[in-house]
């Protein structure tokens, strides 16, 4: 051998980031290594399908896909993973300062208990115009500072809080202007079956191990990673594809950087979840969520994922964030708030027939559903947070500094580090740089 | 007009009493309807009179401006709680923490046992020490400790600050300032606060939504009022004051600092028990458990009851909306340290994540000092004070006094330097060479 033996990647995390670098690294010749803590691979992209009438299913977490995910609608692609038809949550018209115009003409929404009708809706619309010409937003304003600022009327600054709720699933204190100001598409896709099938698909063929929490990670001239139930594995370089807020339960040794740790601590997670339903009157359901229904309640955001089966029960999803997540811990009272939403949009009580919770602030293995970096902030975030270490490479959505928080700043991720490590040049062993060159050079 | 403060908890109500004494036109508005921000005493739950503290608990040796206040304003100290003593080799660390009471997986750990955890923790923190923002969890799993030493360590992230071990950097618990030699008010906490209010002017159930800056003033606009002030003090919870307008809007670098400041997220459990001298014998002075209930600690009252305190971090378990569950959990505790069911009188759960005008326990001091420099700067004539703010003591009631302090003497400097400009400068003439 004229290389040194390499060990493989050791991968920690199957999710969409980690899967995409190990999937790449593996179609590069590279061997890889996945150790996943769940039982399942996915991360925060799993699919509920057990118990829903009709074969349906639902996304526990990330699902939403716009046009400018180009690295994973290539990705999708590239593996025959469907992506179901658009929808339509928004439309912009000319002359619009802000894309929340664009949803008041297409979604819902509920403030203070009453659900808006087009006339109100159309209001609040020409009062955030207004308001945006008056009051303009500063580049790093946190939401709910410019609402008062602005001095919004109480439904307005409702509709407000409601989506940049549903941008972000952080409280509108928690996040600045540019998720309510910046440049949305307001079509979105999902892929079908549930986005959990691009991790299947990631992971088909890969050396994929589940049930293997990573506890201890030493990182020296190769790396040892130790995992819960006292097996070793040995690697030449690390991936740590966990989400931002359990980084920081893994044992790396030496220990992360003082400058990553304080970056990761000081993100705000999104204390979120999802609470879903399926009702027996799909199609009033369905025609009732049109699109979405947002609102400054508890639940900050509704919608139908799954449009295309007509005559058949429909799935709600809601998402319970911030402030509002409370409710998630008693699923009876949860479920309650939510058939009450479902109720208000149609007009009368529906029957549920099936209900499924996954709080990701409560599970261990997240603690978050995802973090929405201040615009201002958000590429020293990224870089620091992204930076090589100790043969030690950050991928994850929180680490793309454009895309940080979606399924597509978790792919792209993936990619970059496996470029990353594709670049290391490989060791030589001794013998090679004796033969071919000191000894060349000594002849 | 003069100072308009916002927010009468300790910082607040210390930064109003220092321009007072002054001389100073103060003004303090207050969201809620209770003096003492964090501090609060519920002298309604508990039964015979007994005050349950709902916030803050206990003033610590070392925290010499509150100590000097209580002296100063004759508020009592009682009981004295030492939760553990120094060691193992004579020293207090993180390992200190463990030689105290303690319940792991619902049962009372042995002092043998204690002893043997807190040598193994105190070798490890020697060995490999932590760096100070390192996760407690991450050192921890860094260092390998048993399954028993692990548990205990991370419990105390639930105690100070309050939050989940997987959050919480180690600077909160090693070497440890808190717990060593403590003093709970006998009165309730918020007795500082009340004796601090005295004789100034504030006005409860004044939520501040907007400070706008009108020439060389600042216009402050509450839900029903609005007041005029050369200088305004903001002392609101870091996530409180992300709730407040500014116009002009707050600069890029306040703003950063105010997001990249998360707040713990947890409450208070307070149960009152009978037989209060035999779950002293047992559980007293303080207890730490790997439960949902971090640590506990207690105060004897009249009648052979006890008042058990304990702190709470939210794990999504949804135990601190659940004030029965919650009690069962805190009744288990004891039991497993007297090793009978203790009667309970009374409780009361306060999850202060919940609350409008806090959204949180304490600040998480992340980004160290740079970041809590750019919390404390003024900006014109805005300052900022509260836990957060303070170099010395953040997350504390002697923080948040300090900070207070500290602000009130910029806005008196600022007063100072305008009097000096304004009095006739000597004249100075140059004369050509």
């Amino acid at each position: 051998m004229l290389l040194r033996d390499e060990a493989p990647v050791i991968v920690i995390g199957a999710g969409l980031a980690g899967l995409t670098a190990a999937r790449r690294l593996h179609d590069a010749g590279t061997s890889v290594v996945v150790l996943e803590a769940a039982s399942v691979v996915g991360g925060r992209t799993l699919t509920s399908s057990a118990g829903w009438s009709g074969s349906q299913y639902a996304n526990f977490g990330g699902e939403l896909i716009d046009s400018s995910y180009r690295a994973l609608r290539a990705l999708c692609d590239e593996l025959s993973v469907e992506l179901a038809a658009p929808q339509v949550y928004s439309r912009v018209a000319e002359g619009d300062l802000s894309p929340m115009e664009g949803y008041l003409r297409v979604a819902r929404f509920v403030v203070d208990g009453h659900l808006l009708d087009r006339q109100e809706a159309a209001r609040a619309g020409d009062e955030l115009r207004a308001a945006a010409r008056a009051t303009p937003p500063a580049h790093h304003e946190i939401v709910e500072q410019w609402i008062r600022r602005a001095r919004l009327s109480t439904i307005t600054a409702g509709v407000v809080r409601a989506l940049a709720r549903f941008f972000t699933q952080l409280d509108p204190w928690d996040c600045d202007v540019h998720f309510v100001f910046g440049a949305h598409s307001g079509s979105f896709q999902r892929i079908h079956g549930g986005t959990q099938q691009l991790a299947f698909a990631l992971a088909a063929g890969l050396d994929v191990r589940c049930g293997k929490q990573v506890v201890r990670a030493l990182r020296g001239g190769t790396v040892r990673v130790v995992t819960a139930d006292g097996e070793e594995f040995e690697g030449s370089r690390l991936v740590c594809a966990v989400g931002p807020f359990v980084v920081n339960n893994i044992g790396f040794d030496p220990p992360l950087s003082e400058a990553k740790v304080m970056a990761t601590t000081s993100m705000l997670p999104a204390m979120a979840g999802k609470v879903m339903a399926q009702y027996a009157e799909g199609d009033l359901v369905r025609s009732a969520f049109g699109s979405l229904v947002c609102t400054d309640g508890d639940i900050d955001v509704a919608w139908v994922s799954v449009t295309e089966q007509d005559g058949s029960p429909a799935i709600v999803t809601s998402f319970f964030a911030g402030a509002g997540r409370g409710p998630m811990a008693d699923p009876g009272t949860a479920l309650a708030q939510l058939d009450d939403l479902v109720e208000q949009a149609v007009g009368h009580r529906v029957d549920r027939l099936h209900s499924d919770i996954k709080d990701w602030w409560a599970d261990p293995l997240q603690l978050g559903v995802t973090i929405a970096p201040p615009e201002n902030a958000r590429s020293q975030i990224s870089a620091v947070v992204s930076a090589v270490e100790h043969k030690t490479h950050f991928v994850g959505d929180y680490t793309d500094a454009p895309m940080a928080g979606t399924l597509e700043g978790a792919v792209r991720s993936g990619l970059r580090a496996a470029e990353e490590i594709l670049r290391q040049q490989p060791t030589y062993h001794t013998d090679f740089i004796t033969e071919r060159l000191s000894r060349a050079w000594a002849q | 007009m003069g100072t308009v403060i916002i927010g009468a908890g300790i910082a607040g109500l210390f930064t109003a009493r220092r321009l007072h004494d002054a001389g100073e036109d103060v003004v303090v508005l207050e969201a809620t309807q209770h003096i003492g921000g964090r501090t609060r005493g519920d002298r309604e739950s508990l039964l015979h009179g007994a005050v349950a503290d709902l916030g803050a608990s206990f003033l610590d040796r070392g925290q010499d401006r509150l100590l000097a206040f209580c002296l100063e304003q004759g508020l009592a100290l009682s009981p004295e709680i030492r939760m553990f003593p120094k060691g193992p080799s004579e020293k207090y660390s993180g390992a200190s923490i463990m030689l105290g009471n303690l319940v792991l997986r619902g049962r009372a750990v042995s002092e043998e046992r204690r002893a043997e955890l807190a040598v193994e923790v105190q070798s490890a923190l020697d060995a490999a020490p932590p760096t100070p923002a390192e996760t407690i969890a991450a050192w921890g799993a860094r260092v390998g400790l048993s399954d028993d030493a692990y548990r205990a360590y991370v419990a105390q992230a639930g105690f100070n600050p309050v939050h989940r071990e997987t959050l919480t950097s180690s600077w909160h618990v090693h070497p440890g300032d808190i717990g060593r030699l403590c003093w709970v008010l006998a009165d309730s906490t918020d007795a500082i606060a009340h004796a601090a209010a005295r004789g100034l002017d504030v006005r409860v159930d004044q939520p501040v939504r907007l400070i706008s800056r009108v020439g060389r003033s600042y216009r402050v606009v509450t839900d029903n009022d609005e007041l005029v002030a050369d200088d305004v003090v903001v002392t609101s919870s870091v996530t409180a004051t992300r709730c407040i307008g500014f116009d002009p809007v707050l600069p890029a670098w306040k703003t950063e600092a105010l997001l990249g400041t998360p707040m713990s997220q947890g409450g208070k459990i307070i149960g009152q028990y009978e037989d209060g001298s035999r779950i002293l014998d047992g559980v007293g002075p303080s207890t730490m458990t790997d439960s949902p209930i971090s640590m506990f600690w207690l105060r004897r009252t009249a009648h052979d009851l006890v008042t058990v305190l304990g702190v709470m971090p939210d794990t999504g378990d949804g135990l601190l909306d659940d004030q029965s569950g919650a009690l069962d959990v805190l009744d288990r505790q004891i039991a497993a340290m007297t090793g009978t069911t203790p009667r309970r009188l009374a409780g009361v759960v306060y999850n202060w994540t919940r609350q409008e005008f806090f959204g949180g326990v304490v600040s998480l001091g992340t980004g160290g000092a740079a970041r809590r420099a750019a919390l404390a700067a003024s900006i014109g004539g805005l300052h900022f004070a509260g836990e957060a703010t303070s170099d010395h003591w953040t997350t504390a009631m002697e923080g948040a006094a300090l900070s207070g302090e500290r602000a009130a003497d910029t806005i008196l400097l600022k007063r100072r330097a305008r009097q000096n400009s304004a009095l006739p400068r000597p004249s100075v003439s140059l004369q050509g060479s």
